[in-house]
């Protein structure tokens, strides 16, 4: 009777399972001779003809509206006759929910769009789990009756770049624009099977390619003027020691003139790694982790150098001496610097704009600085380049039907309309231009509005806060018409020619690497945090041999050695 | 001598109170505090003024805060999580704690053994991650409420509860009526255990209200946060588009301790009613649990 | 409710005596719920332990994944041998051990005072005011912590300062970390853990405490004597379920009080699981997290059983 008992029990359970995971929805039918390769001819952007749903799948920033509500996509839905239907996940949540869509055999989405990892891509390629539609293989097909239910016949779809997608082949062919021998869209594009997985998000506006360093040009001019100091304007200043002795000003005076002579930060930073990436710059490396040597013959681990030991002792004598912030180590976000910024105390930080920090009121104060050099280092100035090719721009699942209708989606998303739409809207309702030559344009905020530009801006486009886009196109967002963008832009020209990109995209690891790193950094990378802190903030002494060989040997127990050998042998196979 | 123990008892007593009465106000101290920031204005908080009082009282804040869509939102959410959460959890526990209780239920030691076991093998984070996934209730409102939703030791707690308070002879009499065994639980079982129930109750509505690690791990969608996450988002990784905008930045950090207060306050406000249960509660689970 | 019970009411078999009520079909129907649904989310994870032993992937799914390396036991062997294992192991002891000791012994010193208070009324406020921390969630709790110790507007920070002390973010700093976990922890738990004791002690037999004070006993050494006994079984019991879920550590709190520059202390099992999981670089790895999980479940439910063992021996106190 016991038995009988569990076995009622066991199939009770086990029929609830059963029930749920069988659930789903199936997939409605898929006909092909709805799609228009060309659009049609009073719409060349009409994808279908009878309006088809497009499951998406998108990170999306806290606080931004719903993408269904962004005129973008909205915008895209009337042009192109699809209908989207978005799955959007909290950037700080993604990628959990990433992870968990491969469990979920219910929820199929055809578009993975922004975001995609390296990473999962290169796992998945040398599996062979055929989870992505190469957008370069001549002889892609979907499938009759494998992985779609309800597909008719075999549809054959070739290489997407050749068939269905024109602007963003010449983009690839003309490389964007940027010199091949830097950066190579189609090299970061391939995986070693020779197919691209993933498009590219492709990025050309110079201020979006770095951080910016500020440093307040109004204090060094009252400083000069009221005690004759000699300081360096913002664009003499060449070396981290003159900026040090800026900052050493900085502290010494009452650079704000109002009263208060100790009121005044020095150098603030949202978390260490930007002030970290600017002082290291000026020793010769970009970034504290592993970096590829100026000349790419291998690669180096940052913090064993004479380098980085150098700026822990100069960011030393910036804890020391009061320089920096107390708070450095705990303001993460804009928001916080800001608590300081606008009270008017902040003398140099880096930010993605001035008034982000400070606000309007101390903006114009505020004038990017940098690169620097240094007594160590006198080679060419160095700026960590962010990449202007990343992989990881959209990926369409093998599961899904509307390949061709994706593929038609993204091309239009690396136009110019796609450029305009993820920018700055819809023209002549969001924006017009000034001038019939089309050399700058006015962005147009509703009165009614009550929120600031961004806000509103957000409204229009998922790239607020995210900083997402497929496209992002100097030759249109370059040109916006408004004094504080134009003042960002020409500041931010000044770091173009000395961009490095520490881990160039091009170079891609296998999946058991991505693993054995992963696993080495969860280790490693928290411990040198807290080391630098702890010299940083004098518990450990820079200046110190015997500490800084202690440093050197910690971090080979943690795996640096193994870390830095998994990069050389990547490089090497290239 | 006895007198002189007196007086000796009395200054004991003294002394006792006061201590006792001190350690409480130093409890309670963080409290006041918060409560005090969030009455007074933004930039004295910034300054780091406030101590025990407010600083130039001003309630902006509490007007702030209810425009503030992701906090109402949260709030509305965990609502509505705790009321569904809470009903399910005590219902489920409820019905599986009576058949444990009953000497004469046939199934009762495989019973408990296979609820005993679940106290010491647990599958862990990823395994029960990969379920939920596989369950297809990731990002939805069930990954809040169900998983964690029964708690064994509750389910025993109540047991010992209905075990040493009710006595056997009622139900037998119930049963010689003619009573089946469902109505025996409705008709006795339920209104002797008001005190039980009450305790659970209040357990559920705490453990969902305050619940934050299901909606870490099982939902990203903004929409479906319940209210600690998006605590999490303002107070802790400064994340939040609370206070954003056009609001003050000084504003924006006073709004933390405002939201502290309006998230806590619910549950401040009800725990007192349920003093004696919980007391008594807490001693049944600990003595038998 | 009069009935009179008539010689038939006890002879009669009862009316119904079918298949359903003999093997208590009703009872089995309600108790369904709840079983089907431990079995679902307590016994159907355990089959995932097995992805422990492989390299998992979501396309072959739990069964078809490749095994790993050295029989299966490559990811245990990895976490082992991890540069990192004896500080995360460490960390871990070390905020289970401090808060084993301050949650079992503090409430107990509290219960045993509170417990001599006479006032009624008076006890019952500061009873209830010592619950209320209780009640606070953890993300508030937390939250509250990173407004005190804000370097620039921190009350603690502020009071700190003015005792002499270096201007500072105390969350940040790592030897700091283990002090304000506890010590948050105790202002949370204090009250609501001494619930236990003081309803044993209000169970103590009044006639010791007469008996005693005859014999000239003063109040110290009856509350040493007579009440300290009364809850040590409890305590003991109480002490070994801690002891139990040593390396159970909650995640949320330290997961909320991590900062980059505090994780050195702060890493904990779970929390390291968690980070595994879900990587900001490289791929999720619920293989090798599953490990380290069945690892940490395996060692609680030894130091369980021997802590048990002990206690058994020692002072006949015992779980099972």
């Amino acid at each position: 009777m016991k038995k009988s008992c569990l076995l009622v029990l066991l199939g009770v359970a086990l029929s609830g399972i059963t029930l749920a995971s069988c659930g789903g929805s199936n997939a409605t039918g898929y006909n092909p001779d709805n799609f228009l390769p060309n659009g049609t001819a009073e719409n060349p952007y009409q994808i279908v003809k009878e309006p088809v749903t497009i499951e998406i799948f998108a990170p999306h920033s806290a606080g931004n509206p719903e993408y269904n509500t962004l005129k973008m996509f909205t915008h895209l839905e009337k042009i192109t006759n699809l209908k989207f239907n978005f799955t959007t996940v909290d950037t700080g949540g993604y990628a959990n929910r990433r992870a968990s869509i491969w469990e979920d055999a219910n929820y199929k989405p055809d578009l993975f769009l922004f975001n995609n990892p390296i990473a999962e891509q290169v796992q998945f390629q040398e599996m062979g789990f055929n989870a992505f539609v190469p957008f370069n293989d001549t002889n892609y097909t979907i499938k009759p009756g494998t992985t779609i239910a309800g597909v008719s016949q075999e549809v054959q779809v070739g290489s997407l770049i050749d068939n269905y997608m024109p602007n963003y082949k010449a983009g690839l062919e003309s490389n964007w624009g940027v010199d091949r021998a830097k950066e190579d869209a189609e090299a970061i594009a391939t995986l070693k099977d020779g197919k691209m997985y993933c498009s590219l998000s492709v990025k050309t506006v110079p201020r979006d390619l770095t951080f910016k360093m500020f440093i307040n040009e109004t204090w060094i001019n009252n400083l000069n003027s009221r005690y004759n100091l000699g300081l360096k304007s913002p664009d003499e200043i060449k070396t981290i020691e003159d900026y040090l002795e800026i900052l050493r000003a900085f502290k010494q005076y009452d650079a704000n003139q109002n009263g208060d002579p100790n009121d005044e930060v020095p150098v603030t930073s949202k978390s260490l790694e930007y002030l970290r990436n600017f002082i290291l710059a000026s020793y010769g490396y970009v970034q504290g982790g592993v970096e590829i040597e100026n000349d790419g013959s291998a690669f180096t681990y940052v913090p064993y150098t004479e380098a980085y030991r150098n700026y822990l002792k100069i960011a030393n004598t910036m804890w020391t001496e009061g320089l920096m912030d107390a708070s450095t180590f705990s303001i993460t976000t804009d928001a916080q610097m800001a608590t300081k910024g606008q009270q008017g105390v902040l003398g140099s930080f880096s930010s993605a704009a001035p008034y982000i920090a400070v606000g309007y009121e101390y903006d114009d104060q505020y004038k990017a600085f940098g690169p620097l050099t240094s007594e160590y280092y006198t080679g060419t100035p160095l700026q960590l380049g962010y990449g202007t090719f990343i992989p990881d721009g959209a990926c369409i699942p093998q599961t899904s039907a509307y390949v061709r209708e994706v593929a038609r989606l993204l091309d239009i998303m690396y136009s110019d309309l796609g450029a305009q739409l993820i920018s700055y809207g819809v023209e002549n309702e969001d924006w017009t231009w000034d001038d019939a030559d089309h050399t700058s344009w006015t962005f147009h905020v509703p009165d009614t509005w009550t929120g600031n530009q961004e806000d509103y801006r957000a409204t229009i486009t998922p790239n607020v806060g995210s900083g997402s886009a497929l496209f992002w196109d100097n030759e249109f967002v370059g040109k916006m018409n408004d004094d504080i963008i134009e003042d960002l832009n020409a500041m931010s020209e000044r770091y173009m020619p000395y961009l490095k990109v520490p881990e160039p995209s091009n170079y891609k690891f296998t999946s058991t690497e991505y693993n054995e790193i992963s696993r080495i950094k969860a280790a490693l990378d928290p411990q040198l945090e807290y080391l630098e802190a702890s010299f940083i903030r004098g518990e450990r002494d820079p200046y110190n041999d015997a500490d800084w060989e202690a440093f050197k040997t910690a971090l080979k127990g943690y795996g640096a050695d193994e870390l830095l050998g998994y990069y050389n042998t990547m490089l090497s196979r290239y | 001598m006895n007198r002189r123990a007196t007086k000796k008892d009395k200054i004991f007593n003294g002394i006792l109170m006061a201590v006792m009465g001190l350690i409480a106000i130093l409890f309670l101290i963080p409290l006041i505090h918060v409560l005090a920031c969030s009455f007074s204005s933004a930039d004295q908080v910034v300054a780091g003024n406030v101590g025990l009082l407010p600083i130039d009282f001003t309630i902006d804040g509490y007007k702030e805060v209810f425009n503030e869509e992701s906090l109402s939102r949260g709030f509305l959410n965990s609502l509505f999580y705790t009321a569904v959460g809470t009903i399910i959890q005590v219902t489920l526990q409820l019905l599986c704690a009576y058949p444990l209780s009953r000497r004469d239920f046939k199934g009762r030691k495989i019973l408990n053994i296979f609820l005993v076991l679940t106290m010491f093998v647990s599958g862990g984070m990823i395994p029960t991650y990969l379920l939920i996934s596989q369950l297809h209730m990731i990002n939805t409102i069930w990954a809040i409420i169900i998983p964690g939703c029964v708690s064994v030791f509750n389910i025993i707690v109540i047991r010992t509860y209905i075990e040493s308070s009710i006595p056997n002879e009622i139900q037998e009499a119930a049963k010689i009526d003619g009573c089946g065994d469902f109505a025996i639980f409705l008709k006795i079982i339920i209104p002797l255990s008001r005190p039980i129930i009450a305790v659970m109750i209040l357990y559920a509505v705490v453990g969902y209200w305050n619940n934050y690690f299901n909606a870490l791990l099982y939902v990203q969608d903004t929409s479906l946060f319940p209210l600690q996450k998006v605590l999490q988002d303002l107070l802790i990784t400064n994340t939040s588009s609370v206070g954003g905008g056009d609001v003050d930045i000084n504003m924006a950090e006073q709004l933390k301790y405002v939201t502290i207060v309006v998230s806590s306050l619910p549950l401040l406000v009800i725990y007192p009613f349920f003093q004696k249960y919980f007391e008594k509660g807490v001693i049944v689970g600990g003595v038998k649990g | 409710m009069e009935r009179t019970l008539r010689f038939e009411d006890l002879v009669r078999k009862p009316k119904n005596r079918t298949f359903a009520n003999k093997i208590g079909l009703v009872l089995i129907l309600m108790a369904l719920p709840a079983v089907v649904y431990i079995f679902i989310f307590h016994y159907m994870p355990l089959e995932g332990l097995i992805i422990a032993f492989k390299d998992y992937n979501s396309f072959q799914g739990m069964f078809n994944s490749p095994w790993t390396s050295m029989g299966g036991f490559q990811h245990f062997y990895n976490f082992v041998t991890s540069p990192n294992f004896w500080q995360i192991l460490r960390n871990t002891l070390v905020l289970s051990v401090l808060s084993i000791l301050f949650n079992s012994l503090l409430p107990i010193i509290f219960a045993l005072f509170l417990n001599e208070i006479r006032a009624k009324g008076y006890k019952k406020t500061i009873q209830l005011i010592m619950y209320a921390p209780y009640f606070i969630s953890t993300v508030v709790l937390v939250g509250m912590l990173f407004a005190f110790f804000d370097a620039d507007s921190g009350i603690f920070t502020n009071i700190l300062v003015s005792l002499g002390f270096e201007k500072q973010n105390l969350m940040e700093n790592p030897d700091a970390f283990a002090m304000i976990y506890v010590l948050s922890g105790v202002w949370q738990g204090l009250g609501w853990w001494s619930i236990v004791y003081m309803g044993t002690l209000a169970n103590v037999d009044p006639n010791l405490h007469d008996a005693a004070i005859i014999d000239g006993a003063g109040r110290f050494r009856r509350i040493f004597y007579i009440n300290l006994p009364a809850i040590i079984p409890m305590a003991v019991i109480m002490f070994i379920m801690s002891i139990g879920n040593i390396l159970n550590v909650g995640f949320e709190k330290v997961w909320l009080m991590q900062l980059s520059t505090n994780l050195s202390t702060s890493e904990i099992i779970s929390t390291y699981v968690y980070r595994i999981s879900f990587p900001s670089f490289g791929l999720p790895q619920f293989s090798y997290a599953t490990a380290i999980g069945l690892f940490n479940s395996v060692i609680n439910i030894i130091i369980l059983w021997a802590a048990n063992f002990i206690s058994k021996k020692v002072s006949n106190n015992s779980l099972w």
